[in-house]
């Protein structure tokens, strides 16, 4: 999971893309794995496994992968990651011409 | 040796009639859970639904069938004494398997109540959960689908005496189906990040964002 994800971050370095977690490990893990470079998104705590966000957001398998468009719409709802990059491309594409008709 | 040669083809043709709870029972202790079997142990039983322990067994033929003899069983648990909990079980499973023909069958039959309550929510369960996992759907058909669910739903929150667990499912459910399936404005989130820094969902507007809920356990 995490290779993945770091190259994500990776890949779309510059475009209108953002990797943001919802962590339920303890605090203290998150931050170490952060300062030693093996997390390189942000993350909000969520602190344990049925944590407040993951509860409000009634997650019941893990992982639970969202997309969310430029708009604030939620795209895709997952718990694998073999299509999650061609919905990522799409709504990254979709993103660029929106807001580049916008400038 | 002829004699019971003679009664076991009577046995093979007339079964049914011979049947009844004990040998049911009999048959479940033996049984590898196929179809033919789960059938024929249903058949066992449906002639005399008042014998003592045949709720039990049709317990046990709605745990271990298939559709088929789920629909069976839809046409025959009518027969037994009132039971609201081998009719929970019924519905429940119908739910799980995503029978929806089947359920609406049971909700047209049943009285008010409890039970009738929990059919109607497992029923907008069945359509919202069809919305969100049936992969050949187009958008339209899936908000449709959404939409009918909730139209349950909202029925069940506007009546007076719901058990209040239901009352509780029905609004949780409501809620996911609002807020937090395709099509739906995301939730704001509010928290912090692993510094301890103010951090919200709704600042990443503008950019497409991945948002796993994730641990590294």
């Amino acid at each position: 999971m995490l290779p993945f994800e770091r190259s994500l971050v990776e890949k779309w370095k510059g475009e209108p893309f953002a990797l943001v977690g919802v962590n339920t490990d303890p605090p203290k893990t998150l931050s170490k794995y952060v300062k030693n470079g093996t997390i390189t998104w942000r993350n909000f705590r969520d602190e344990k496994v049925g944590g407040p966000i993951s509860s409000k957001w009634d997650i019941a398998g893990w992982p639970t992968i969202y997309i969310i468009d430029h708009k604030g719409v939620i795209r895709h709802v997952s718990q694998v990651k073999g299509d999650l990059d061609m919905a990522l491309t799409k709504l990254i594409m979709e993103a660029k011409a929106e807001l580049g008709e916008r400038k | 040796m002829t004699a019971r040669l003679a009664m076991a083809i009577m046995g093979l043709a007339i079964g049914p009639l011979l049947g009844g709870v004990k040998d049911a029972r009999e048959l479940i202790s033996k049984s590898k859970r196929n179809d033919v079997e789960v059938m024929k142990v249903l058949d066992l039983v449906k002639s005399d639904l008042n014998e003592e322990g045949a709720a039990e067994v049709i317990g046990w033929v709605i745990e271990n069938g298939f559709a088929q003899e789920r629909k069976r069983v839809g046409e025959v648990i009518w027969k037994l004494p009132k039971n609201d909990q081998l009719m929970l079980k019924y519905v429940r499973i119908l739910s799980f398997y995503g029978e929806k023909e089947q359920l609406e069958e049971v909700i047209g039959k049943l009285p008010k109540g409890r039970v009738h309550q929990e059919a109607r929510f497992r029923l907008a369960l069945t359509v919202a959960e069809d919305a969100q996992r049936n992969l050949t759907l187009n958008n339209a058909e899936r908000a449709a689908r959404n939409q009918e669910a909730k139209g349950i739903l909202e029925k069940l929150e506007k009546e007076e005496g719901v058990n209040e667990f239901v009352e509780k499912w029905v609004a949780d459910l409501k809620y996911k189906i609002t807020h937090l399936v395709v099509g739906c404005e995301a939730p704001e989130i509010e928290g912090v990040d692993s510094e301890g820094k103010k951090i919200t969902l709704s600042e990443y507007r503008g950019k497409v964002v991945l948002l796993p809920f994730w641990g590294m356990w």
